[in-house]
């Protein structure tokens, strides 16, 4: 309740809307002789009767009557100052020094207040004991409830300086009405503890009589490794007599009396981590008059109540808060760059879209340019190119090789070229083999190449239509010989050995060599002649370096691609040449087919060449001249 | 233990290495034998790596096709011309007319057809050269190019002339005497490396087979 003074007759207080207590309808000189109604009277806590016991000198029962009256709702309460009665109080002279700081010595009341260590409240209290107020009328309920000061420990006074009193009235007290209304008639009377029952823990524990609230001293470190000093009111020395002895027991001997321990010191990282800023050293005990009043709720209207504000917002170590940079000016500028050079980066490896194909023009006009120039002669035999006037000279010595050669013995044919290269190479072999075909030497062909052999039996079968050459009578196929140079070097110091089987041999023969086109053949140099024909250097290069020691007396030709010419070349004219013949390119093919007399694919093929190089050497020129062109109008724009 | 293991591996490849070698030099029946015959194991390995690198491609293809990456069909038209080649061949012959059939109507064209792409792309080069790049090279370059083409092949007119005979010339000049000097060196510096390489496999010094 609020403690509003409110009407007598008032059901509810006007204020707080609470129910007031029924009032006594005896008179006041009654209820001042503690003849309150039982209802009232058991309101009043036994504290509170005990005070006023203390205070008027009413000397109440040793053993209080059970309450009634108050309602079977407050039986319990009724029972409990029973069992508080039974306690003897402290025996004279024997409260504690702190209880009885306000009067040392076991000096009287009057002392104690004249010492000033009274508090204000409960020195008009015994003023008015003592007569001073005697009669005067209670003071009004809200002035005296200002008054009263917060329940702080203060020197009670000792039971046997408590001058048993007159009953008085209430008012006297300088307690409300409602107060004393409730006061039982047979308060129990609670003796204070007596000195012996007290701990001896608590004997030494004072009070300082400063009138503060009570405080509990934090552990804060005053700095680096300074350890808290123990608190200065506190006899650590009398707990240990309480201590039971198990825990004595438990605790090593040597440790008892260490006070030449150090401190526990915290580390400076965990010192930094400490939140100072939500830490409060002392917390203080508000009065009951500072709490606030629950205002809604169950528990709406009462005071004191425990509010759960405090709890959440109690001091706890930091959980999800993240540590806070100290930087400055400087450093936040640099971050701040290097974030804008990570999102460049970034940025820049974002991937393009991709491009949209463009159709290149000029690409497709280069192609159709080339199939034009390659394809009209072919088809229809327009423009017809010049034949070229003057051989090369290179074909003489060949020509004469292949015209000095003995027909006895079988020559062997290397076809070293892959399929995409059959256009050129079919074309400058064409002559060289119509030339020994024209001879009648027997011609045994061989590969390196997997599809080498059946592009020898192409250009074989070509080439031998012309000249009734006949597989297996006047021509063998030797077939594949995997291994690349290891497999020429075999070859080369033992063809029987490397070659067990040929390529499209007659069912009729036993193994390759025992074709009669090969008769009287057991090493390489007994080949009449060896010739190699390929479009790449390095096979060329394989065959003369590995083939040219077991030759012998056996020439060894070669037939290449004008683009493998330059690396063959060297071979043919050296001052030891290893290479005894050479034919390279459609010009020099021509020319054989002429000096033979007998034109071939390489005649068929002239014009288409000739032409085709002729649109190569135009487009090259107006490439040349749209580039130049290009350039000089953007350096202009520049 | 693996250092010794090693040593086991070089000394048999110096023991071969030198049996191959001496028979340049030294015309005996016997070593000439032992020559023949590791020449042939030779190419025997040879043909089992031929094997091997087939099966390499298959597998490679077909981890390709499983994964639906990038241009797995292509993979899946080579693996399935593999597999249809093969048993052509094993059942019917490597000489069958059907085997001979494929080589020579699709193998051969389409090879045929990339040597075509590579002189139009080669053309197409040439011609963009100076829109790309214009610097001395290029166009020394450029006009050796355009030399050889003018010596090499014929002219509509005035062929056989003085001045195609010049361009004749002057094509063999730059073919037999420039290309045909860089050539030597490049073959002499192949022939130099070849021979410290097998120097120093015969040495030990060089153990590409494995320590």
């Amino acid at each position: 309740m609020c403690q509003t003074e409110n009407a007598a007759d008032a059901e509810f207080c006007r204020l707080c809307h609470a129910k007031l207590p029924e009032s006594p309808e005896v008179p006041e000189a009654e209820a001042g002789a503690g003849e309150a109604p039982a209802a009232v009277r058991g309101e009043m806590p036994d504290w509170l009767s005990r005070l006023r016991r203390e205070v008027t000198g009413e000397a109440g029962p040793q053993e209080s009557a059970p309450l009634s009256g108050a309602g079977d709702d407050l039986d319990w309460l009724g029972a409990m100052p029973q069992v508080a009665g039974e306690d003897p109080g402290p025996p004279p002279g024997e409260v504690p020094d702190w209880l009885g700081a306000g009067a040392p010595g076991g000096t009287s009341t009057d002392e104690a207040v004249a010492g000033g260590d009274v508090p204000e409240w409960l020195a008009k209290i015994r003023a008015k004991a003592r007569g001073d107020g005697e009669g005067e009328p209670a003071p009004e309920g809200e002035a005296a409830a200002e008054r009263t000061p917060p329940p702080t420990p203060v020197s009670l006074p000792e039971p046997e300086v408590v001058i048993p009193a007159e009953p008085e009235a209430p008012a006297s007290l300088g307690l409300p009405d409602w107060l004393l209304s409730a006061r039982p008639d047979e308060a129990p009377t609670v003796a204070p503890p007596s000195e012996p029952d007290r701990p001896s823990w608590l004997m030494g524990v004072t009070d300082d009589g400063s009138g503060e609230l009570p405080r509990v001293r934090a552990l804060v470190f005053d700095g680096e490794g300074a350890a808290p000093e123990p608190a200065p009111d506190i006899d650590l020395s009398s707990v240990s007599a309480q201590v039971p002895d198990w825990i004595g027991e438990g605790r090593p001997p040597e440790l008892a009396d260490r006070s030449d321990l150090a401190p526990a010191t915290l580390p400076a990282w965990l010192e930094a981590m400490r939140p100072v800023d939500t830490f409060r050293s002392v917390i203080e005990i508000e009065s009951a008059e500072d709490q606030a009043v629950e205002s809604a709720g169950p528990l709406a209207g009462l005071r004191g109540v425990l509010l759960a504000e405090p709890v959440v917002a109690m001091p706890h170590a930091p959980t999800g808060k993240s540590a806070r940079l100290d930087v400055n000016e400087r450093q936040y500028a640099q971050a701040e760059l290097l974030h804008r050079l990570i999102e460049e980066e970034q940025r820049e490896v974002r991937p393009r879209p991709a491009a949209k194909a463009r159709p290149s023009v000029l690409r497709w006009v280069v192609a159709a340019a080339l199939l034009v120039a390659v394809g009209v002669p072919g088809i229809l035999g327009i423009p017809a190119m010049d034949l070229p006037a003057f051989a090369p000279r290179d074909l003489a010595g060949l020509v004469g090789v292949v015209d000095t050669i003995p027909i006895d013995r079988p020559a062997l044919v290397v076809f070293d070229y892959e399929a995409g290269a059959t256009g050129e190479m079919e074309a400058v072999a064409g002559p060289f083999l119509s030339h020994l075909m024209e001879r009648g030497v027997p011609i045994a062909t061989l590969s390196t190449h997997a599809g080498g052999s059946v592009l020898a039996e192409r250009l074989m079968a070509l080439q031998g239509a012309g000249h009734t050459y006949v597989r297996g009578e006047d021509f063998v196929h030797l077939g594949y010989l995997p291994g690349g140079p290891a497999a020429v070097q075999l070859f080369a110091a033992s063809p029987r050995q490397a070659v067990t089987s040929g390529f499209l041999e007659e069912e009729t023969l036993t193994t390759i060599w025992d074709s009669p086109v090969l008769a009287g053949v057991t090493v390489l140099s007994d080949f009449t002649l060896m010739a190699v024909i390929t479009s790449g250097s390095e096979d060329a290069r394989v065959w003369i370096e590995q083939s040219e020691a077991f030759l012998g007396e056996a020439p060894l030709v070669t037939v290449v691609s004008a683009g493998a010419e330059p690396l063959v070349r060297p071979y043919y004219e050296s001052t030891d040449p290893k290479v005894n013949g050479i034919l390279s390119g459609l010009t020099s093919a021509v020319a054989y087919e002429q000096r033979l007399g007998e034109p071939g694919l390489a005649h068929s093929r002239w014009s288409s060449y000739g032409l085709g190089l002729l649109v190569v050497e135009v487009l090259v020129v107006l490439g040349a001249v749209g580039g130049i062109t290009t350039g000089v109008v953007r350096s202009r724009r520049r | 233990m693996r250092g010794g293991l090693g040593l086991v591996w070089a000394a048999i490849a110096i023991a071969f290495g030198l049996i191959v070698l001496q028979g340049y030099f030294i015309d005996l029946e016997v070593l000439r034998g032992v020559r023949t015959m590791v020449l042939q194991w030779a190419v025997v390995l040879a043909a089992a790596a031929l094997l091997l690198g087939v099966a390499n491609l298959l597998a490679v293809h077909l981890s390709k096709i499983g994964a639906q990456e990038k241009g797995w069909p292509y993979s899946a038209v080579l693996v399935g011309a593999l597999v249809v080649t093969l048993l052509v061949g094993l059942f019917f012959g490597e000489e069958s007319p059907l085997v001979l059939s494929v080589f020579q109507y699709i193998q051969q064209p389409v090879e045929s057809t990339l040597a075509g792409l590579l002189a139009i792309s080669l053309t197409l080069g040439i011609v963009r050269l100076l829109s790309r790049r214009r610097d001395m090279r290029t166009y020394v370059f450029l006009m050796t190019v355009f030399i050889v083409l003018l010596g090499t092949g014929p002219w509509l007119i005035a062929s056989n002339g003085g001045l195609h005979q010049l361009m004749g010339e002057a094509r063999a000049w730059l073919s037999q005497v420039w290309a045909a000097g860089a050539a030597r060196g490049l073959l002499l510096g192949v022939a130099l490396g070849a021979t410290a390489t097998g120097l120093r496999i015969l040495l030990g010094a060089d153990r590409p087979y494995g320590d």
